[in-house]
């Protein structure tokens, strides 16, 4: 969890090389945070020696990111949306994090080949 | 302190996973007391990720469960997106300054349990 931190450091900078705006470098910033944080803790659950790799390519056009990691197998379908109209009373509230990354990317992709799962995100910048 | 204080909690940085585990530790044993009132002022976050608004929704939950009451202060403009966003702003209470979270926990009287 520690790592958190140095994860943002990364995406920060990495958005900063690609002169994003600061509301795109925010929404970048937590979407990342959300799905390393989801590995992290349903993925790694209860290990500490899990590795996570993150990749990002940003052009004029798209801010890309990919997250690799061989934890459990992740199935977002089972992951309930929270539907944010309801009353909290009544709201599920796990599947908050992928809420926000499906909120603040325009694409999520969940796929996983025999290395483990794999995160895709995508940001139009124009 | 008396037991009728308002408590102040004011965490720092960064409200992502491992932030919102500290600020729990700190908010848990607080939900287990009859009527507190409880400040959470966020004028020196600067990040707050799903963990940590899942932490404040328990906090609240729990706060008022025993007859207390829990408003939040001093929101950033990004924080208040995220929790608009997730429609927390209608379950939360907000206030902009800690002036303004004082006079609304000064006005839930912290005798008003019901035994």
């Amino acid at each position: 969890m520690a790592n958190l931190a140095k994860v943002a450091d990364f995406v920060l900078d990495a958005a900063r090389q690609g002169h994003l705006t600061q509301k795109q470098t925010d929404d970048v910033h937590m979407a990342v945070d959300e799905a390393v944080t989801n590995v992290m803790e349903h993925g790694y659950a209860g290990r500490t020696d899990g590795r996570i790799s993150i990749k990002c390519r940003i052009d004029e056009r798209e801010f890309f990111v990919e997250i690799r990691d061989n934890g459990k197998p992740f199935d977002a379908s089972k992951i309930k949306t929270p539907n944010t109209k309801t009353p909290l009373s009544k709201r599920a509230i796990g599947g908050l994090g992928i809420f926000f990354m499906r909120k603040l990317m325009n694409k999520v992709e969940f796929t996983r080949d025999n290395a483990g799962n794999i995160t895709r995100m995508y940001k139009k910048l124009k | 302190m008396s037991e009728n204080a308002i408590i102040v909690v004011k965490p720092q940085g960064r409200l992502d996973a491992l932030g919102a585990r500290t600020l729990w530790t700190e908010l848990q044993p607080l939900t287990q007391r009859a009527a507190v009132r409880v400040l959470v002022d966020l004028g020196d976050t600067r990040y707050i990720s799903s963990d940590g608004l899942r932490v404040l929704i328990r906090a609240d939950k729990g706060v008022k469960h025993n007859g207390g009451k829990l408003v939040l202060c001093c929101l950033n403009e990004r924080i208040t997106e995220i929790v608009t966003m997730a429609g927390l702003d209608r379950v939360l209470e907000i206030h902009p300054t800690p002036a303004a979270a004082q006079r609304a926990l000064d006005a839930h009287s912290s005798g008003a349990i019901k035994s």
